[in-house]
């Protein structure tokens, strides 16, 4: 979708603002229609149909107007890896996207394990019109070992914990985790995947995987983490919260730890759903 | 301009039976010229070749090399060491480079599956696969099919044994696409974790069992085995592996008549084949190397003919 109108080179002023014909979507209300929105001082004053005297008129038909978007899992890659993405650019793709909040992964090089870090991270943030939140590593470097100071880092606004980029590959360590976790209300993001099962490969696999000559991972790899998850958070009684999930097993293990009243949940990535 | 339907060889997936014919019927052509006491022909006076090996390789840059200089190309070997790729430069930006000093064919190795088809996309070249990871090798499988047909006439009906490790053999996925399109029967044998997922649905024939490969077939190709897979913990051991996976005269002369044996190369004696086999008057395992020359001369002329200045 191209608008000729870009919301950055002609910044609009929110304290007369007239919003043109865009599809109006609210879930909590229930409205799914096409609107003309006023904005006065940043508050919606109404869905007038003509066009308000000095108003600053923005023609969005053919675009949405929906509650911001909030995405669970970035990777602002800084500090460490600046080439591949800042959080400057990093909040710039999420105004864009229509993303009021995010959550980044601490998958940094240094990792985001301590206050000191997922504060300097936020206060990179603040300039942004997006929520920055960030998700602390679960154990010391990402290496699996010590924890994170996790009460300090929930005490400075850290709700979760995640070592994604791989897993907390000892049951130990992801046990401990989640039990002190829960003891402060947070919960442990886990990658789930199983390193041997996954080592080298690139795609998922099966047929595809021979006929492109490309090495495969088997969807068992994922899923026998997830099962690990479970027993985890059923024997702890914590929560925890399955990444990126693509197999269909990971799935239905999700779905019947729900119907136990675990808490597990999972999220699933936009191109696994659309990509064949 | 090509005398086939494709630019490049990237694979033979994307080839049709009846040119597999065609290429096959050229390399008889092209052996022609081999058994000429001067082996040289001014086919492809005017172009020029890059060989890019940026995987090791004897035989097949040789054979390539060879095929080049018998249809009189301009030839430039290139490998990764020495070159900028062990200074960071990119495999596409060493091939830019290279093709801006204007050359007309890229003869391509590389470890990673799908890089031919990465290059022919950013490339004016024609692109030829000479193996790409453990995808294709396309002019391996039309020498195994050559030498096949030099000795059965017709590929049609044949039934051929892949007989070792599948899941990492370029080789045996372009024999296995090459032979079906040619109307021949696959059969596979090899321990399970040597034997990639959803090869059932190649049309194949799959058998943990050499005794029986060996009973249905008429041809055994034998594929190399290497140590790293034992470390890799995919099979116990390699004498664990020649004890029941290893062709032996024994095994063979269990057979109601002769099997045809053939073996891509490097061979390792005492390992996937016993010396008594691949020095048998049944092995055609140097006839495949001679076929090599003659059907890479026949893609190069069948891909790159149409380029060349009309010789006088």
């Amino acid at each position: 979708m191209t608008s000729k109108y870009s919301r950055f080179d002609k910044p609009a002023r929110a304290e007369n603002l007239y919003l043109q014909g865009a599809r109006v979507v609210d879930p909590r209300t229930g409205i799914d229609q096409v609107l003309n929105l006023h904005i006065v001082d940043g508050v919606l004053k109404s869905t007038a149909h003509e066009t308000p005297q000095s108003a600053d008129v923005i023609d969005l038909r053919g675009h949405w107007i929906t509650p911001g978007w909030f995405d669970l899992h970035v990777h602002l890659r800084e500090p460490g890896k600046e080439v591949a993405e800042t959080i400057a650019s990093g909040c710039m793709a999420a105004m864009n996207g229509g993303f009021t909040g995010i959550a980044c992964m601490p998958n940094t090089q240094p990792a985001l394990d301590d206050a000191a870090s997922v504060n300097w991270v936020r206060a990179q943030g603040k300039g942004f019109p997006v929520d920055v939140n960030v998700i602390a590593a679960v154990t010391r470097g990402r290496e699996g070992k010590e924890l994170v100071e996790m009460s300090e880092i929930v005490e400075a606004g850290v709700r979760a914990f995640s070592d994604d980029g791989g897993p907390v590959k000892s049951s130990a360590v992801l046990l401990h985790a989640v039990e002190y976790a829960n003891m402060l209300g947070a919960r442990i993001f886990e990658h789930a995947e199983d390193k041997y099962l996954a080592e080298g490969g690139s795609m998922n696999e099966g047929e595809w995987s021979t006929r492109l000559g490309i090495s495969g991972m088997p969807t068992i790899a994922e899923a026998i983490d997830v099962a690990r998850c479970v027993l985890i958070a059923e024997y702890s009684g914590g929560a925890i919260h399955i990444c990126h999930v693509s197999a269909k097993e990971s799935v239905e293990l999700i779905r019947q730890a729900k119907k136990k009243g675990l808490r597990i949940t999972g999220e699933v990535c936009p191109h696994h759903l659309l990509v064949d | 301009m090509s005398l086939l339907s494709q630019k490049h060889m990237l694979g033979l997936a994307d080839y049709s039976g009846d040119e597999i014919q065609t290429i096959l019927d050229t390399s008889l052509q092209m052996r022609d010229i081999l058994n000429r006491p001067v082996k040289k022909v001014p086919t492809l006076r005017g172009v020029t070749v890059v060989n890019l090996f940026l995987e090791n390789s004897t035989r097949t840059r040789t054979s390539f090399e060879l095929a080049e200089k018998r249809l009189s190309a301009d030839t430039l070997n290139f490998s990764a060491s020495g070159s900028a790729l062990s200074k960071g430069e990119t495999m596409l930006d060493t091939a830019l480079n290279i093709e801006a000093m204007k050359v007309d064919v890229v003869v391509m190795r590389h470890k990673s599956p799908g890089s031919p088809q990465f290059l022919a996309r950013h490339l004016e070249s024609i692109i030829i696969n000479a193996g790409d990871g453990r995808h294709e090798h396309p002019t391996q499988a039309l020498l195994d099919m050559m030498t096949l047909r030099d000795k059965y006439g017709s590929l049609k009906g044949l039934r051929v044994a892949l007989v070792g490790d599948i899941l990492h053999s370029r080789v045996a996925m372009s024999n296995i696409i090459g032979l079906k399109k040619m109307g021949a029967e696959v059969i596979i044998c090899g321990p399970a974790t040597l034997i990639p997922r959803g090869l059932e649905k190649m049309g194949v024939e799959i058998t943990h069992s050499l005794d029986d490969a060996i009973q249905r077939a008429d041809a055994l190709n034998i594929l190399r085995i290497q140590l790293e897979r034992q470390t890799a913990g995919l099979f116990p051991s390699l004498r664990e592996y020649h004890k029941y996976f290893g062709v032996t005269r024994v095994r063979l002369e269990k057979a109601s008549s002769p099997l045809t044996i053939l073996h891509p190369g490097p061979m390792n004696r005492g390992v996937e084949i016993t010396s008594d086999v691949a020095d048998s008057e049944h092995s055609v395992i140097l006839q495949q190397v001679t076929n090599g020359v003659a059907v890479r001369m026949a893609v190069l002329y069948l891909l790159a003919g149409g380029r060349a200045e009309p010789s006088a």
